[in-house]
């Protein structure tokens, strides 16, 4: 034991900068999966721990609509009801006045009754007689609190009130922490606090009005929260259609967004992790491989069978030690950097949130993976013959039934932790299947390259001959290199691709005013005619406009809609088709097909002709629902009962961004039935978008006004963010993918030299044996990129065409640049890597055998 | 001390054939005697040392060496054998080329288990004349040194028996001869038993015996 323990001493004392590399190399991987889990387990301890403060109460009841009026149960020590809905608030009536979209919470009663909400003055007694306001937008306005005595026109002039609904609001203070307060970047705009007796007086809460309602309880001290949920679930009426939460369940809904963007970000950083090993598999390998001789001579002088295979197993083990620290140490770091890079993707107690704690299982997964597929390399220096150095003809160790079953638990563990990170047992297999398809293709395409090079023509010149040679030598080690090089491209190019489908529809602006970008929302009918006419005078263009009526479903083909169990093929998720059927529908009628809309099944009523009892639904929502054509839908509107037949499904091009509706019936069924109108417009300009916001706003203080270039906006800033991670995590794969290269390289490097040493006194020039050394690396990067660029190519394709129902147009401009990227960063750090091998002087090479 | 009783060797080819190596080898050699193995390429020299050292089995016969049977010992005990009892000299050498002349020899000692495996292992290279040179690696000694080095490591536990596999075969003449003559001393000084494989015409005939194979079998012996 103790020569094993000081032989392998002397191993990492003599092999010290190679060891080093290897080790930081997987370092590199396990740092970027520690740096994102991290940052998950603080988003989801934030949301567990936090999740009283976040919603701000123990329970929570929900309705769509005015809530009803609920006496203060027993169990409950106080309650507080809040609505949340979007307005319009502005700045004045004058010209220089400035509008836009606001969060409203209207709140009855203390507030928060949980969590905090500070505020500049701070407020006593908790009582609200004013606007609490955004810090962002008090900033961006100018905005400060309320002096006494002031009109509205003063207020107004001061900036310190804001226009909301038919008055003015004074300002009573601006936000400072506020737990409540979720994401910015999800939301529409900034939030504002006001009372709710304030939003009725200024008409913002009305029956009518599009909001939701929430009922936020405290329970007394000593109260169970799961027994009265459980109580005051089970007492609400079928009818009252509300729904009620613990605060864990309604917060971990208000953190989904992030929750999505944080799954997404650690299956990033779990595949940087398996690419890690991967790359780890390939330098250790090689590493081993150079210790069979080794293991030769010390097995001739009589070292015990296994004492080589010890001494390697002990210094490799110590070098992934080195690396898992390395790696836990930087992880831990980034992990307080990465929600800085998301910036107001994530709310803002997560950043001062806690120092995460390492994942112990996936950690324990990758180095048992890396046992798994070192095992059979160690096995071959337990096997090594000293019978090697006497005769050349000596049998090679190894053995293939350990090298598959290695290898295939090595892929089961793999394919574990990718199902353990996955949402759901389905995508978790589709994601594991995925990848080992993704890395099975890479595999197999540079296998083959690297045959067809093997067997391609004579006529060439000799550094290239060279080059093919030398990758034709090893080329399982070439192969696996190529895949973890095109695998780190490929991820890079591939969400790339997918971020930039994904923002172009959303960033188009085409003329004609077929693309609207400004829509107005709850226009009455008598403001119609006014608000048409300033549209065309504004933009010289006729705006869009539709009628919308709300409504309930409250039956499918006979069936209650409360009732109706999930039907086959209704939808993967049967509580999201609940969610559809029983939330409030938004009901238009038309007379053809719009622009936007395709027929994909029965038949769409004539312009003309008798009244019809009939409904077209779009495809999507059909299903989702579980309405077919035939079935009769029943509509509940204010107290009408309404009914019609699916005659028709149409297939929507939601991009478009033109008023669509899932819902469309007969103009004979809805138009006697109260309604409000859509309308958009096209509008040139951000200036001018913002100026007639706020000319919209004065005239017509009730209606909504969503500028998408503002949406845009928001979400190409949230594409952004999400992207700046991702293009984080691809450069810090292709970096490991790199270092990868660099370490086998190294680990394989007395043969390299030796091979050069012979080419040299054979009489091969620095030049060729330089010009080769290029070439290899180039063929290497290069074809690994360009098969990995074009994989991409098609894939995230076929991904945006057929799961986002986007139009496709890769730019091949950054394919290209990535590819030439990759292949240049290759034969850069291989060419490095390797002059150390090319400078060394011939004789002391072959002298040294 | 060395015994050869009916030693046969076969292999099986890759086309199923049996290829007979070596064929009734019987052969005793007293302690303390040198012995060189002689005989064209092909004609077994190698693969005797080879059963000799115990990194072969022979198919047939019985090596008896130093009063082990070495068809009776398991692989660990073959390996501890060798450490004990054998040295080994390659014709190429095979230092670990990433360690120093003083380090290649220390390797050596510890694993023949010697209590001060440093100084002895100096001691070695002192002997060998290489006392200037132990801090250099393999890359940077010539052929002899390196030759040298590997005599050092083999004798550094002083073995009772040697086995040389043609040490002189990579060198120049001169240092051919120096390298032998150094075999010589340290076989007298050490009275270890010595078996080298060599096709020098001009050495063999330095040793107490010569054993002369063709095509795997015993020719002559004198």
């Amino acid at each position: 034991m103790s020569f094993i323990l000081r032989m392998a001493g002397r191993e990492l004392q003599r092999q010290a900068w190679r060891l080093a590399l290897i080790a930081l190399c997987i370092a590199v991987g396990f740092a970027a999966f520690f740096a994102t889990h991290g940052f998950s387990a603080r988003v989801l301890e934030s949301i567990a721990s936090e999740s009283r403060a976040m919603l701000g109460a123990d329970l929570v009841l929900s309705s769509r609509g005015l809530m009803p009026e609920r006496p203060l149960d027993a169990a409950v020590q106080a309650q507080t009801l809040v609505y949340d809905f979007p307005s319009m608030a502005s700045t004045g009536d004058d010209a220089g006045a400035v509008s836009r979209l606001v969060d409203v919470r209207a709140v009855a009663g203390a507030y928060p009754l949980a969590g905090r909400l500070e505020t500049t003055p701070p407020r006593t007694d908790r009582e609200l007689w004013g606007l609490l306001v955004d810090p962002a937008l008090a900033q961006a306005w100018g905005l400060s609190p309320a002096g006494p005595g002031l009109s509205s026109a003063e207020l107004l002039r001061r900036r310190q009130g804001l226009r909301l609904g038919s008055g003015v609001v004074p300002i009573q203070a601006v936000v400072g922490a506020d737990d409540t307060r979720q994401a910015t970047a999800f939301a529409l705009g900034p939030r504002v606090y006001l009372s709710l007796e304030a939003a009725r007086d200024l008409g913002l809460v009305t029956p009518r009005a599009r909001l939701g309602g929430r009922l936020l309880m405290v329970l007394k001290p000593g109260e169970n929260l799961t027994r009265t949920a459980r109580r005051l679930g089970a007492a609400l009426a079928k009818g009252d259609r509300l729904r009620l939460q613990t605060h864990e369940e309604a917060a971990s809904a208000l953190a989904q967004p992030i929750r999505n963007t944080n799954r997404f970000i650690s299956q990033l950083g779990l595949f940087t992790l398996l690419l890690s090993c991967l790359g780890a598999w390939a330098i250790l390998a090689a590493y081993l491989k150079g210790r069979e001789r080794e293991a030769a001579i010390l097995r001739c002088l009589g070292a015990a069978p296994g004492a080589p295979a010890a001494v390697a197993g002990l210094t490799v083990a110590l070098v992934v030690l080195a690396a898992l620290a390395l790696g836990l140490a930087a992880g831990t770091g980034a992990a307080t950097l990465l929600p800085r890079l998301l910036g107001d993707l994530v709310p803002q107690g997560l950043r001062q949130g806690r120092t995460p704690v390492p994942p112990l299982l996936e950690t324990a997964a990758a180095v048992a993976m890396l046992a798994c597929v070192l095992a059979p390399a160690l096995a071959r220096l337990r096997q090594v013959s000293p019978l090697a150095l006497l005769r050349e003809g000596a049998p090679a160790p190894g053995s293939r039934a350990l090298t598959w079953s290695c290898g295939l638990t090595a892929a089961a563990i793999a394919a574990a932790l990718v199902l353990a990170n996955a949402t759901s047992p389905m995508a978790g297999a589709v994601t594991a299947g995925a990848m080992a398809g993704l890395f099975l293709t890479l595999f197999g395409v540079s296998r083959l390259v690297l045959v067809l090079y093997r067997r391609s023509g004579a006529a060439m010149p000799l550094p290239l001959k060279l080059a093919l040679g030398q990758l034709s030598a090893r080329p399982a080690l070439g192969a696996l290199l190529m895949s973890v090089i095109g695998l780190a491209v490929f991820l890079a190019l591939a969400t790339q691709f997918v971020k930039e489908d994904l923002v172009r529809p959303l960033a188009a602006q085409r003329g004609a005013g077929k693309r609207p970008n400004l829509f107005f929302v709850d226009v009455q009918p008598d403001q119609m005619a006014p608000l048409e006419a300033l549209l065309k005078e504004r933009t010289g263009r006729e705006p869009m406009a539709s009628p919308m009526v709300r409504a309930r479903l409250t039956a499918i083909a006979g069936r209650a809609v409360e009732e109706a169990p999930a039907r086959p093929g209704e939808g993967a998720e049967p509580s999201r088709g609940q969610s559809m059927r029983t939330r409030e529908q938004n009901l238009t009628w038309r007379t053809a097909l719009s622009a936007s809309e395709t027929l994909t099944g029965g038949r769409y009523w004539p312009p003309t002709g008798p009244d019809r009892a009939e409904l077209s639904l779009e495809e999507g929502f059909a299903k989702q629902v579980g309405a077919a054509l035939g079935d009769e839908l029943v509509f509940e509107v204010q107290g009408t009962e309404v009914k019609g037949v699916v005659t028709s499904l149409r297939k929507v091009a939601w991009q478009s961004f033109q008023p669509n509706f899932f819902i469309v019936a007969h103009p004979s069924l809805l138009r006697d039935l109260p309604a409000t109108w859509v309308a958009a417009a096209e509008v040139d300009g951000a200036g001018t978008r913002q100026a007639l916001q706020n000319q919209v706003a004065q005239r017509f203080p009730n209606l909504t006004v969503l500028d998408i270039g503002e949406v845009v906006a928001r979400i190409g800033l949230v594409l952004d963010r999400v992207a700046l991670v991702t293009r984080a995590l691809a450069a810090l794969m292709l970096t490991s993918a790199l270092l990868v290269l660099a370490a086998s390289l190294l680990a394989a490097r007395l043969g390299r030299q030796r091979d050069l040493a012979l080419l040299r006194t054979l009489g091969a020039s620095h030049r060729t044996l330089l010009a080769s050394l290029a070439w290899e690396f180039l063929l290497l990067g290069g074809t690994a990129a360009l098969g990995s660029g074009l994989l991409a190519w098609v894939l995230a394709g076929a991904f945006s065409a057929r799961v986002l129902e986007l139009d496709v147009h890769p730019d091949p401009w950054t394919g290209l640049g990535v590819i030439l990227l990759a292949a240049a960063l290759t034969a850069a750090v291989g060419l490095a890597s390797s002059l150390r091998a090319l400078e060394a002087k011939p004789m002391d090479v072959l002298r040294g055998e | 001390m060395i015994q050869l009783s009916g030693i046969g060797k076969t292999f099986q080819a890759p086309g199923g054939e049996t290829l007979s190596v070596l064929e009734d080898i019987t052969y005793h050699l007293e302690a303390g005697s040198a012995l060189a193995v002689q005989g064209p390429s092909g004609s077994g020299k190698s693969t005797l040392l080879a059963i000799l050292a115990g990194l072969e089995r022979a198919t047939t016969g019985t090596v008896t060496v130093a009063g082990q049977r070495l068809d009776a010992l398991s692989e660990r005990e073959l390996s501890a054998f060798r450490a004990r009892t054998l040295g080994f000299v390659f014709q190429s050498f095979h230092l670990l080329p990433h360690f120093s002349a003083l380090q290649n020899v220390v390797i050596g000692a510890e694993i023949a288990g010697l209590a001060s495996p440093l100084a002895r292992s100096r001691e070695a290279l002192e002997r060998v004349g290489l006392g200037e040179r132990m801090g250099h690696a393999p890359g940077q000694l010539s052929g002899g040194e390196c030759q040298r080095v590997a005599i050092a490591r083999a004798t550094v536990a002083r073995p009772p028996i040697l086995l040389c596999d043609e040490p002189t075969g990579s060198l120049d003449p001169l240092n051919a001869t120096r390298v032998f003559d150094l075999i010589m001393d340290l076989h007298r000084d050490l009275r270890t038993t010595l078996v080298l494989v060599t096709h020098d015409q001009h050495l063999a005939p330095r040793m107490d015996a010569i054993l002369r194979l063709e095509r795997g079998r015993m020719e002559a012996a004198q």
